[in-house]
């Protein structure tokens, strides 16, 4: 049931969008005030959130490496899974941002008859990420055309490979990332759904975000497949130009699905930094990612270690002696004699 | 905070990606494609005008409004039999095209608009006599 309260969440969004665009004058408030809004909160809310995480001290070295770390030279290394300088840690990085490195090293314990504890390599998730993630990115490129004029190539050529068409004769083009991003988004929900385990720990903003995702997905897709009509795109390109000039204009009556669709990513944008979303920043700042496994070659200061003095046995004595001659106590510099009165 | 610069590095990276529609249109919202200069710029004899254009399977040409968001579905269902038609063609054009009987040249009409919205036309002249 943990699923229930997001997904009537979304649901409720969207109806506030596709109703609210149909009051005469409220297009502004959805189409420009809106979007503003969440941009300043994303923005803003990102760096907030870097810097509260760059604020936080580090006391381990606490890398976690799944590989032979740097040893004897005979030894042989892993240098990707236990990095011990900066270029092996950014090597790291990138395996991990661009090719999802940890989740393609998924293992699923099992017991076998036996009884026996096998472990399998199970890529699903790995592949359904991918899926989901490089959609999700050749989709952001590519609405880049409706917000900047003149197109600059690469962007129209990723358009242009995206819906690429076999057909000669002239039809709308179907771009392969829809579907895409809507079978990965899919199936990481399934995967919600149907694995107990999995299940067992999903909570509702786990939910939310995927269910946002989707109806994100699905205004899209249909604005652009089957809802056509009144989704001027001439019009659009020029109300989203304008926002990126500060000079937004809404030209003409656009139909409720596409405000339906920018209140949706709006949505998205505000709740970013403040959901587990914000992982997009947060896989350069993790520590156990970031950090070199150098404990044994460069010594680690806990940053928040008070400032303490050293304190010798010398000046200690200096400090108590009289105290400690008085209680009998041996010192190794008697007290000074005193001068005769 | 630890590791100032990298971190501000990062983040002046990640706002200038995000604002990168801004700073490259830099306040320039560009032109906007204009109305066809072959079409009565009265909407009312446009619409009168849209009238007699005869499409095959008896599809009708709606108004401006409603064109500029289907024209891509009616061009599909109008070529539905293209193939075919192509065939027993025997490798000689198709003589008429009557969108341009009305509208502008390719390059001014359909072009200019296109470009604007980044799409990518279909080269009709392939198939098409000129
Ligand atoms: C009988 C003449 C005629 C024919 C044939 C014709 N059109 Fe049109 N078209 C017009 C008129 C007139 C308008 C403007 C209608 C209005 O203002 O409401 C128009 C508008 C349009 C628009 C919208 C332009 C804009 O600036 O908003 C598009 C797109 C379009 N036509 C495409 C086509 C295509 C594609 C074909 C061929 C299948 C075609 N037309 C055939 C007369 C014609
Ligand atoms: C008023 C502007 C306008 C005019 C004029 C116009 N188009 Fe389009 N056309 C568009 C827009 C906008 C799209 C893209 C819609 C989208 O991306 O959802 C498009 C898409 C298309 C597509 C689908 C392309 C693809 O790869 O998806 C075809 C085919 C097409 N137009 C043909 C024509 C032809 C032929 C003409 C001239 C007779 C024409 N258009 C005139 C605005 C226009
Ligand atoms: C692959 C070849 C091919 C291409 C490319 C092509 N057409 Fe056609 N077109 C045909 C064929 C074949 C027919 C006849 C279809 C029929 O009669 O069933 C046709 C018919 C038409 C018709 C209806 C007949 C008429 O003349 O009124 C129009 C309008 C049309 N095409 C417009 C276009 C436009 C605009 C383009 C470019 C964006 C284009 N076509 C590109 C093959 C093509």
């Amino acid at each position: 049931m943990k699923y229930l309260f997001p997904l009537v969440a979304v649901i409720v969004l969207a109806r506030i969008a596709w109703v609210g665009s149909t009051i005469p004058g409220m297009q502004y408030v959805f189409g420009v005030d809106v979007p503003y809004a969440a941009l300043i909160l994303f923005i803003g809310g990102f760096c907030w959130r870097v810097v509260y995480w760059a604020k936080s001290p580090v006391p381990f070295k606490i890398p976690t490496t799944c590989g032979q770390g740097y040893s004897l030279p005979w030894i042989k290394r892993n240098k990707l899974e236990a990095p011990v300088n900066t270029t092996e840690v950014a090597g790291r990085l990138f395996m991990e941002i661009v090719f999802f490195r940890s989740l393609w090293r998924n293992t699923k314990a099992s017991m076998q008859p036996g009884p026996v504890l096998t472990y399998k390599s199970t890529r699903w998730l790995w592949l359904f990420g991918i899926l989901f993630h490089y959609s999700m990115l050749i989709i952001l490129l590519r609405h880049l055309r409706l917000f900047v004029e003149p197109v600059p190539f690469l962007i129209s050529a990723l358009d242009a490979l995206d819906g690429f068409t076999l057909n000669p004769t002239p039809e709308l083009s179907l771009y392969v990332t829809d579907g895409l991003i809507l079978l990965g988004l899919v199936a990481l929900l399934l995967r919600r759904f149907l694995l107990r385990p999995v299940r067992y720990i999903s909570l509702a903003n786990d939910y939310f975000p995927l269910f946002l995702l989707l109806g994100i997905v699905i205004t899209g897709i249909s604005m652009r497949y089957f809802l056509r009509s009144g989704v001027d795109i001439i019009a659009i390109k020029r109300l989203l130009v304008g926002l990126a000039t500060f000079q937004p204009e809404i030209t003409a009556d656009i139909a409720p699905i596409f405000y339906t669709h920018l209140f949706l990513v709006s949505c998205l944008l505000a709740y970013f930094p403040f959901s587990k979303l914000v992982h997009m920043g947060g896989v350069f700042m993790s520590p156990t990612r970031d950090m070199a496994n150098d404990s044994r070659m460069k010594r680690h200061i806990n940053p928040w270690n008070p400032d303490i003095k050293p304190h010798s046995y010398a000046s200690y004595e200096d400090e108590f002696r009289k105290d400690m001659v008085e209680q009998g106590i041996p010192v190794e510099k008697e007290l000074p004699e005193k001068a005769e009165d | 905070m630890y590791d100032k610069g990298q971190t501000i590095t990062f983040l002046v990276i990640f706002v200038l990606l995000v604002t990168f529609p801004i700073w490259y249109n830099h306040g320039d919202s560009g032109a906007v494609p204009t109305r066809d200069p072959n079409l009565p710029q009265d909407r009312a004899q446009a619409q009168e005008m849209v009238k007699y254009a005869t499409l095959p399977n008896d599809l009708k040409h709606p108004p401006a409004e409603e064109m500029r968001t289907i024209h891509m579905m009616m061009l599909k269902t109008i070529h539905a039999n293209a193939d075919a038609k192509l065939a027993e063609q025997n490798g000689k054009k198709m003589p008429t095209m009557t969108c341009f009987g009305c509208h502008s040249k390719k390059e001014q009409f359909c072009d200019s608009c296109h470009a604007y919205a980044a799409v990518k036309t279909p080269d009709c002249w392939s198939c098409h006599q000129q």
